[in-house]
């Protein structure tokens, strides 16, 4: 059977991070969920590819290091909540950001990334070495939000345990006949 | 070119145990070992470091999907992939010359693998009725020729126009715009003969004719079952994907007759652990299973799976899937509440250890991918048995996840593409509709004839036109002496063929060879050089662009051949830009982004690194089944069961052999040489028939109609098959199985549920001593 999270007896190194935003939630959520736009505030993020609605595929840079990893998203409720973990094995995180409303144009964003600690890291120096990065990204989430404001048309659907809940039922264009 | 085999060589037979791994150095031997014996070491470099690359060409061998760009081996090719590519390439040429000294009748003599051997066509020849030759014959006058017997004909339905599934998108799509122009539904295809019961199955339970599975679920699954296929020679690169599986930790459990070696270790040539080490243990489990009893097993482990969720209401079915994206679930849980286990041990062969043990699998795991071929495809019941598995995958929500869903493994490397195409004789109004508008004519409404029904039709005059679009349809069709009947009935055939094969050879009163470009070869048009697309096994659409000279300046694509066709038999009434058409394939992209859903901005996105993926709707939540829902169903059927005496045969190929074409009479991984005369059958059944290995014999068919059918001068050989079951190689066996004996629903004809005898003739051979090793 597939080997439980690498996080160890230690458990995994986590980093919380909040900010508020002066922007509706709808307008957060939305933003958060265009993850092909990522690359235009995230330092670290050089691309990303929607594979499915509930993959993506990401391509970043930390220094001279490249990774790639496929996330799956496991949870996604519209202006809530989007949690998601990494599949297959070399590079892995798991995650969740929340959204809750504290006025019509006013927002909080929660941010919390969990990862493995390196077998001589301490935790508590893992968790230190991580959270700069976390907390200057998610500043620059909130410039870029409160800069860019609206999306337009953006997927509002919903995904419960990684599957797809959508919210039209409408099937994408695709040849759905049968095929031999 | 003159060393191509001028004799039917064969060495005799000698037989070996069954190898118990696959691919590894050997395999990289034999790859180049053959390509050199074909072509260049330049042409061999050429072809074999573009395969499967971005701009590169793809590998014709089989629908197995390429990894993501960026994630590609320098070397993104099999042993089977490299010796098909080059087999293609190869520098032996077949000229007017060698059909002034090889009539029809000679032809029709030779085997499989003499045919193929002599290399590639490179001048359009015409048989006329009465002359035992082909002679060379214009282009024009090949159209004009084809396209007056087309126009003389009482219906257009007289007529039936085969694609095989080499054939790129482009040309797919204008077959079948000609076909329907002209006024035909009559599209017949080779997945009439391999996946068409997988495409019933999963259209009517998840709205999709298609697996749902791309390599990543295959590679993040936490199980993995392999059913009724043998990854090791039908689609080699399928055992790195595995490999990776493995090593990310997941499980395989393979269910086959045969224990093949693809199921079983894996040594992977690119890797040091595959090059001196063990390599990678494939299958934790294989289940040996009699053929047809798929079925039953998946009814056992579903019941088994209701019954442990009766022992712990909530730990085991997706309830909350079940209820919101699901009907049909109480009628097919007391339907397979009854399934009688005593009798599943007998219809499968197995033990209820065994299947206890791929139970508690199953429970323990979250990510579940089954894949099928055509070991499930082929068999009478075998739309019953894909439905099952459906249940199966529905119950513990194993769809539309990550890592999980249904995964019909296709063969032919653009099988998928031409459906998609519209290659297909029961294509959707909204399809029709969509050309109508776009091409202003009214395409025939009325279902057309499948592979069976051409057959058939050809036998009873209905059709008198056969026009095969690539392939090998004589070789690849079932009851072989039926269909060439058939075959011969016509007032003319028409093969668009690359090399020579046997439906040259077996042929109508007219008949017409009509060469082509390959896959590996430049194709340069009005506009330019030209690009073609094609769709693999997991909906990817990418393009395939060949490199070298092509074989002779007299060749054709097969865009071009079907456009002048086109121009040649239609009045032009259609105003369709058929010439435009030919001169850059861009316009036809153009034309399938309006028509083929899901194919919007074709041209310029299929030209991105990689090309593009089909939307799956499962994938994104939805089932555009009939009721909106992903449908469990109660399904029936039965293996076959052989009476006293017989047995069960299944056809198959061996490892050294590509759809139709052997490239020698070798069968490494189950170590069987220099023969493809062999019917494999248990050693305790032989003991039972009377039989010892080595005796010769004829293998004669069993069939309602009491027609003899029989495949003489076979030697059997004691294999490790279940009791009751046989094996015996495609298409040499395709003789004994009836035209009438198909799967129900999907008409697609029964390769592997053949009931046979074994009558002995002789007795055998040399053979290399026992316990001797691969």
């Amino acid at each position: 059977m597939r080997a439980p999270r690498p996080w160890g007896h230690r458990g995994p190194g986590t980093v919380d991070e909040e900010r508020h935003l002066r922007v509706p939630v709808r307008t957060a959520y939305d933003r958060w969920t265009q993850y092909e736009s990522f690359p235009r505030f995230a330092r670290h993020v050089h691309r990303v590819e929607q594979v499915r609605p509930a993959v993506t595929r990401w391509f970043v840079r930390l220094g001279p290091l490249r990774h790639e990893f496929h996330a799956e998203v496991v949870e996604q409720h519209p202006d809530t909540l989007v949690a998601w973990h990494t599949l297959g094995s070399r590079v892995v995180h798991e995650g969740e950001v929340t959204f809750r409303a504290t006025g019509p144009d006013t927002c909080v964003v929660g941010l919390t990334l969990r990862v493995p600690c390196p077998p001589v890291v301490p935790r508590r120096a893992a968790e230190a070495l991580l959270r700069p990065l976390v907390s200057a990204e998610l500043d620059r989430f909130a410039t870029f939000v409160e800069t860019v404001g609206d999306v337009g048309e953006a997927w509002r659907g919903t995904i419960h345990r990684g599957r797809v809940e959508h919210v039209e039922k409408e099937p994408p264009a695709h040849p759905g006949w049968v095929h031999g | 070119m003159d060393d191509a085999p001028h004799d039917d060589e064969t060495t005799g037979l000698t037989v070996e145990e069954p190898s118990t791994w696959a691919a590894g150095v050997p395999a990289v031997r034999h790859a180049l070992e053959y390509s050199l014996e074909q072509t260049t070491v330049p042409r061999t470099a050429r072809t074999l470091l573009t395969m499967n690359q971005v701009d590169g060409i793809d590998c014709p061998g089989c629908a197995w999907p390429d990894p993501e760009v960026g994630h590609r081996s320098r070397n993104e090719y099999c042993e089977n992939g490299a010796k098909h590519i080059n087999d293609e390439a190869t520098r032996r040429r077949v000229t007017p010359e060698f059909f002034r000294a090889h009539p029809v009748d000679d032809l029709a003599s030779r085997s499989d693998r003499w045919l193929n051997q002599q290399g590639r066509l490179t001048e359009p020849m015409v048989k006329r009725p009465g002359s035992d030759h082909y002679e060379p014959i214009g282009w024009n006058e090949a159209f004009a020729l084809v396209a007056d017997e087309l126009r003389s004909l009482d219906s257009p339905d007289q007529a039936s126009f085969y694609t095989s599934g080499r054939v790129s998108n482009e040309a797919a799509f204008l077959f079948q715009l000609f076909a329907r122009a002209y006024g035909t539904n009559n599209l017949p295809d080779c997945s009439n003969m391999c996946h068409e019961s997988s495409g019933f199955a999963l259209h009517e339970t998840l709205g999709t004719g298609k697996g749902s599975v791309s390599l990543l679920d295959l590679e993040n699954a936490d199980l993995i079952l392999l059913v009724g296929h043998n990854p090791g020679s039908n689609h080699p690169r399928q055992l790195s994907a595995l490999e990776t599986a493995k090593l990310n930790g997941a499980r395989i459990v393979a269910v086959n007759p045969l224990p093949e070696a693809g199921l079983r270790r894996f040594k992977n040539p690119q890797k040091p652990r595959g090059v001196v080490g063990r390599g990678t243990e494939i299958a934790d489990r294989l289940l040996q299973v009699r053929p047809g009893g798929d079925l039953a097993l998946f009814q056992a482990l579903n019941r088994m799976l209701l019954e442990a969720e009766d022992r712990a209401p909530g730990t085991v079915l997706d309830r909350d899937f079940i209820e919101s994206s699901t009907d049909g679930f109480d009628t097919f849980a007391e339907h397979v509440r009854g399934v009688d286990l005593a009798k599943v041990l007998e219809e499968t062969g197995l033990t209820l250890d065994e299947i206890g043990a791929v139970h508690e699998d199953v429970l323990q795991s979250d990510r579940v991918v089954v894949c099928w071929a055509m070991g499930l495809s082929q068999q009478r019941h075998a739309v019953p048995t894909i439905r099952e598995i459906v249940n199966f995958l529905l119950l513990r929500g194993n769809v539309g996840r990550p890592g999980t869903g249904p995964c019909p493994v296709r063969g032919h490397s653009n099988v998928q593409g031409d459906r998609t195409m519209g290659i297909w004789e029961q294509m959707p109004d909204a399809f029709l509709d969509s050309l109508r508008d776009e091409f202003g004519f009214e395409p025939p409404r009325e279902h057309g004839v499948d592979a069976v029904g051409t057959i058939r039709a050809m036998r009873d005059g209905e059709v008198s036109i056969f026009f095969g679009l690539a392939g090998n349809f004589v070789r690849a069709a079932p009851d072989s002496e039926a269909t060439e009947a058939a075959l011969r009935r016509c007032r003319l055939t028409v093969q668009v063929s690359t090399k020579l094969n046997r439906s040259h050879a077996v042929c109508g009163e007219t008949a017409l060879i009509l060469p082509t470009l390959g896959r590996t070869e430049l194709d340069v048009q009005d506009s330019g050089p030209q690009f073609l697309t094609v769709e693999d096994s997991m909906s990817q659409v990418h393009t395939t662009r060949g490199r070298l000279t092509p074989a002779s300046p007299h060749l054709l694509s097969e865009v071009a051949i079907v456009c002048r066709l086109a121009r040649a038999t239609l009045d032009g009434s259609q105003g369709i830009p058929w010439t435009d058409f030919e001169a850059d394939y861009g316009h036809v992209r153009d034309r399938i982004s309006r028509i083929v859903p899901g194919f919007h901005d074709y041209d310029r996105r299929v030209t991105r690194p990689g090309g593009f993926t089909l939307p799956n709707p499962v994938n994104e939540g939805v089932f555009p089944t009939e009721t909106g829902a992903a449908r469990f169903t109660a399904n029936r059927g039965r293996a076959t069961r052989a009476p006293a005496g017989h047995l069960v045969l299944q056809t198959l190929r061996s490892h050294d052999q590509w759809n139709t074409v052997p490239y020698t009479d070798d069968d490494r991984y189950r170590g069987i040489h220099g023969s493809r005369q062999v019917v494999m059958v248990n050693r305790d059944d032989l003991l039972d028939l009377g039989l010892s290995d080595g005796d010769t014999v004829d293998v004669v068919g069993v069939w309602e109609d009491g027609v003899d059918r029989r495949a003489s001068g076979f030697t059997v050989v004691a294999y490790p098959t279940p009791r009751g079951g046989a094996a015996a190689y495609y298409p040499e066996t395709n003789v004994l199985v009836p035209l009438d004996s198909v799967a129900e629903t999907s008409n697609q004809p029964t390769y592997k549920d053949v009931v046979v005898r074994l009558e002995k003739v002789g007795s055998r051979p040399d053979r290399a001593p026992e316990g001797a090793t691969a």
